[in-house]
């Protein structure tokens, strides 16, 4: 235990440290304020940011920084919501049917090989700027990971045993599938849901970044070009911290499945 | 896998359908929902002809976007092997550092161009910067997961033969390592293809994720449809050599291939 207890020492003074460099430069000069601001700095202009009427109304246009969040935010539960209504049954669809599974296997394999978003000025041109051309493309880069997780999930379940445990306890194919499969299947089909969520975070941040008018995405860039350095990095560093708060705790969900079926 | 040989010729057929497919709903929505303003197929096979031909529009921004994979993905992966075999070999630095490396694999890291852009500006540098960004991490994961992975006993035969540390890295750790590494090495590869295509969509003076915004601007929707198509080619090419590779060495190690 007391090694653990050393690492994580050791990893917090490395961001400690890494956070006070920073700050240093930014104070010393060396680097101009218009590109580095204090790390100080940031976190303040953070916390005002989501106290009302805290940031520059100018820059917003009356909308805070805790108003594009949840936007950015909402766009993202959409996205991932939609990609596990479809991604999961099709998932099933592939296991249940293996001749199209077989088909479109090549396809799915290349899937993530594409810069997807490649695709975005297609759906602006077909969906127009804004929410729903935001959505969909976080939708479609997270879908993918779900469909070919679900599917692997259920092909790994053991064949031989898991079925007829369920048929000597003549349970129904419906809650032999629900009982049995479901539970065996659950790590991987965890482990999809697990990248569909990262991916709807970057699939929808991506987007807001490179063509839209609101959120944390378009905060960033739109601060760049407007040399609001600071606003700029404190929305860089709110994206950072959610994206790491769920993965860690979507990792730590996903260790702990795969421990609990290991025993 | 035992299957009937009808089967087998069914799913070859339905291979093939699907980009025939593809070309058939296009070629429909393109003639009936005019407000989706979506070329024919026949026109936009024209302009992409065009394109490539004798000083096409296509070829310098290829070129562009091509150099910056190559030189950023190559630094990813120079780099990404180096950080992974220290993390693999050695333990204290591994289990400090592995959160970061995982963390900042999942963070979108479209959000941090602007730094880019700050340090390296406007030109092919900052996609460069960027495309290394993206690709070193899987690199730097699976290599230093695989490392940390050989068998024990393999380096205790080693040392019973009195192997050099050349002689052990020779023959145990660049075979047992390689599947997992060339892994990685195809996820780097394409991360490194979006991180610089992200670059050249989001502030840009060429390549083709600019020509890409361009054509947005302008709504030249044959353009676009023409530089997905190239990059998807490009993209799948490229995989598909390495799932080549992969294939051989899992069976070598009597492994099985990734399904996926």
């Amino acid at each position: 235990m007391k090694r653990a207890r050393k690492i994580t020492i050791a990893r917090w003074s490395v961001l400690v440290g890494c956070a006070g460099c920073l700050e240093m430069i930014a104070r010393t000069g060396v680097i101009r304020r218009s590109t580095l601001a204090p790390v100080s700095e940031i976190v303040l202009t953070l916390w005002k940011s989501f106290l009302p009427g805290g940031i520059q109304a100018r820059l917003l246009n009356d909308s805070s920084m805790a108003a594009n969040f949840f936007m950015t935010f909402g766009e993202i539960l959409l996205s991932f919501s939609f990609a596990v209504l479809i991604g999961f049954p099709v998932g099933i669809l592939l296991w249940k049917c293996k001749t199209l599974a077989r088909i479109l296997s090549p396809y799915l394999v290349s899937y993530y090989a594409i810069p997807v978003f490649a695709l975005y000025p297609i759906i602006v041109g077909v969906f127009g700027i804004g929410l729903l051309s935001i959505t969909f493309m976080g939708w479609l880069f997270a879908i993918v990971a779900i469909i070919i997780n679900t599917a692997t999930g259920f092909d790994e379940v053991d064949k031989r045993i898991y079925p007829k445990v369920g048929k000597s306890l003549r349970l129904s194919r419906w809650r032999i599938f629900l009982w049995i499969y479901v539970p065996a299947a659950t790590p991987y089909i965890f482990t999809g849901l697990k990248l569909g969520f990262i991916y709807s975070i970057i699939g929808v941040i991506a987007s807001e970044f490179i063509l839209s008018t609101k959120g944390l995405g378009h905060l960033v860039r739109f601060s760049y070009s407007a040399f609001e350095t600071e606003i700029m990095y404190a929305s860089m560093v709110l994206i950072v911290i959610m994206a790491v708060l769920v993965n860690s705790v979507l990792m730590r969900i996903e260790a702990w499945l795969y421990g609990r079926q290991a025993k | 896998m035992t299957m009937s040989k009808g089967n087998g010729v069914l799913i070859k057929l339905g291979v093939v359908a699907v980009p025939i497919l593809i070309l058939l709903v296009w070629q429909v929505s393109s003639n009936l929902f005019s407000y989706l303003f979506l070329p024919t197929p026949l026109k936009t096979f024209s302009v992409l002809k065009a394109g490539l031909g004798w000083s096409g529009w296509l070829l310098s921004d290829l070129k562009d976007t091509l150099i910056e994979l190559a030189v950023g993905y190559l630094f990813a992966v120079v780099l990404g092997l180096a950080a992974g075999f220290v993390l693999g070999v050695n333990r204290l630095l591994r289990e400090v550092a592995e959160p970061f490396v995982l963390n900042i694999y999942a963070i979108p890291k479209v959000t941090l161009f602007p730094i880019f852009l700050f340090i390296f500006g406007l030109g092919m540098e900052s996609k460069i910067a960027f495309g290394f960004f993206h690709g070193i991490f899987p690199i730097i994961i699976l290599t230093m997961g695989a490392i940390k992975d050989i068998k024990n006993i393999y380096l205790k035969v080693g040392r019973s033969f009195r192997l050099n540390p050349l002689q052990v890295f020779k023959e145990i750790v660049f075979p047992s390592t390689l599947p997992s590494v060339m892994t990685g090495l195809r996820l780097g590869f394409n991360l490194s293809f979006i991180g610089v295509i992200l670059g050249e969509m989001a502030a840009s003076k060429s390549g083709l994720g600019y020509a890409l915004m361009k054509s947005e601007g302008a709504f030249y929707m044959e353009k676009i449809i023409c530089i997905v198509g190239v990059l998807a080619v490009i993209a799948i090419a490229i995989n598909y050599l390495y799932y080549a590779v992969e294939g051989r060495l899992g069976r070598a190690h009597g492994r099985q291939g990734l399904q996926y």
